[in-house]
């Protein structure tokens, strides 16, 4: 009985954090986050749906600069 | 710690998603060759050419291994760096570290296949290593959840995909399971015991096992599928609140369900019941994911005709609903008496293991080969349309003779006389199935040499490409509509 409480309340508190505390508007954009860094993929996503991501951004062709202490550097 | 990337200004870290990609197609190859290897053994056991270290004993971990670990880890690894980077709009947060979860990955593959063959194993399926390799995924598994949760971390949108919420719990979960089923006592440098003893370290240890079921095998591939399937379809997610409904009802459920593993033993009966039940209850979440990716398609079905990439993750979700089906039905004690020990339970793994777990993660390779090396498409999708019907043929060959061959053992099994002797001997069960050993061994052929295909079909494509060294993050400042 505990096992099945303990889940269950892990569940419901999931729930309500992840799912509860949003917006429709956020959760529709949360859906289309894999078309956010993709503009071509966006356009035809929304060709197809006529659903529209808020922002998509345009990746920038910049070469990366590496670093020489990057070992554990975050 | 310093900051050495600026991350609206950086590239994604293709190198690390490259190098797993690759390893994941190499290790797919010798782990399913491995596996046709052993189902040869099963029909011709003269192939142990009775040496130690090519017995079926020592081979066949060895395959579950590679399968498991080598080719799903790896292609968890690689998609989940790739889907963590994108959706976060961020560089991994430390390309050293990166480049020591790979390197780290390859040498306990390595260490692993070198031990089994000579004979070193803690006995424990899937949780073979002994205790030097098992500390040392440790370490290597503590850089990746320091990586992956660092670089969601420091993401740069507000909220946190779906995808990388199962890639996060695959990666906690399997953490977890895999220090506590391997605390043990070290007796010498390639021997320990656990410090579990009876009926707790079977529990212990199933699960773990199931947790490896659940948590990589499922859990991770559903992080895999809630990124791919949308970006391939050009659809996003069904429904983004049923991915979260199933998310938490699925983390919840699965932990528990181990116990299904030792129905009929020295387990408490309670447990044992307990199992049953949360296995049952598991249906409903898992077939949540399976609908919620299936109805991805809704408009877009018309694609199936032209896109074989598409095609491998649909069939994917069709296994993996079939396989969440047949396991809880398996866990039902009155059903298991009848299937546990049997070939069924074989065909039931290679269900969930070739249908879902190899054919979504063949379907994303596909996917994502071609964005790695800078070109528009695979070199041959002709290749790819081969390579998914040798895939579907091969899975169904092998499931639908372990079905027939598990059946057929457990009625003969259980079979008795009247005055309470066994109608068939040991032997008579094996001899009736021969035959769909054989159909399994050319079932799991036809699906490995799938795997060359798309190996040479990889081969051209990263030839013809250009290494995509700085893949760029997008610039957070250039916003534009859709």
């Amino acid at each position: 009985m505990l096992i099945f409480l303990t889940s269950f309340l892990v569940f419901c508190v999931g729930i309500h954090r992840c799912l509860l505390r949003l917006n429709a508007q956020d959760l529709e954009q949360a859906a289309l986050l894999p078309f956010a860094d993709d503009p071509d993929a966006a356009r035809n996503m929304t060709k197809a749906t006529g659903r529209r991501c808020e922002h998509v951004v345009t990746p920038l062709f910049e070469t990366p600069e590496p670093s020489a202490h990057d070992w554990l550097d975050a | 710690m310093a900051n050495a990337i600026t991350p609206d200004t950086s590239s994604y870290n293709y190198d690390v998603v490259r190098q797993f990609t690759l390893m994941t197609l190499f290790w797919g190859i010798a782990g399913m060759s491995m596996g046709v290897f052993i189902a040869a053994q099963l029909v011709w056991p003269q192939l142990s050419f009775n040496l130690p270290w090519t017995s079926f004993g020592r081979l066949r971990p060895i395959h579950t291994n590679l399968v498991i670990f080598a080719f799903g880890g790896g292609a968890l690894f690689a998609t989940s760096f790739y889907v963590v980077q994108r959706t976060s709009h961020v560089r991994l947060i430390s390309d050293g570290l990166a480049k020591f979860v790979f390197w780290g990955w390859q040498a306990a593959i390595v260490l692993m296949i070198v031990s089994y063959s000579l004979g070193y194993t803690t006995s424990k399926e899937y949780a073979e290593m002994e205790w030097p390799i098992a500390l040392w995924i440790t370490i290597v598994w503590a850089a990746y959840i320091y990586l992956f949760f660092g670089t969601i971390a420091r993401r740069q949108v507000k909220h946190i995909y779906v995808g990388n919420w199962f890639y996060g719990a695959f990666i906690i979960v399997t953490a977890m399971v895999h220090v506590v089923n391997h605390l043990a006592v070290p007796v010498s440098l390639m021997k320990s015991y656990p410090i579990y003893a009876g009926a707790t370290d079977a529990m212990i240890q199933w699960w773990y096992g199931h947790s490896v079921v659940g948590f990589i095998l499922s859990v991770g591939f559903l992080g895999m599928m809630y990124y791919f399937v949308p970006k391939q379809a050009d659809r996003p997610i069904y429904s983004y609140r049923l991915s979260i409904v199933h998310f938490w009802a699925i983390i919840t459920i699965y932990i528990w369900a181990g116990p299904h593993h030792l129905h009929y033993t020295a387990l408490p009966d309670w447990a044992q019941s307990l199992g049953m039940a949360m296995s049952i209850i598991l249906l409903a979440p898992s077939w949540g994911g399976m609908i919620n990716g299936m109805m991805t398609l809704n408009g877009a079905w018309h694609k199936l005709h032209s896109d074989p990439i598409l095609r491998f993750m649909v069939v994917s979700l069709a296994f993996y609903g079939m396989s969440t089906f047949e396991g809880p039905m398996m866990a039902i004690k009155t059903v298991n008496a009848l299937s546990h020990y049997t070939d069924w339970t074989i065909g039931h793994v290679h269900a969930g293991a070739l249908g879902w777990v190899a054919m979504i993660s063949i379907g994303t390779l596909y996917h994502m080969i071609p964005k790695l090396y800078g070109r528009e498409h695979m070199h041959s999708i002709g290749l790819i349309h081969m390579h998914f019907w040798l895939s579907t043929i091969g899975t169904v060959l092998y499931i639908a003779s372990m079905w027939v061959n598990g059946i057929t053992q457990g009625l003969m099994w259980r079979a008795v006389n009247s005055d309470g002797t066994l109608t068939y001997s040991f032997v008579e069960a094996m001899q009736a199935s021969h035959p769909g050993y054989l159909v399994r061994l050319t079932g799991g052929a036809i699906f490995a040499s799938g795997m060359l295909l798309m190996a040479y079909n990889t081969w051209c494509t990263a030839r013809a490409g250009n290494k995509v060294v700085a893949a760029p993050v997008p610039g957070m400042s250039e916003v534009n509509p859709c």
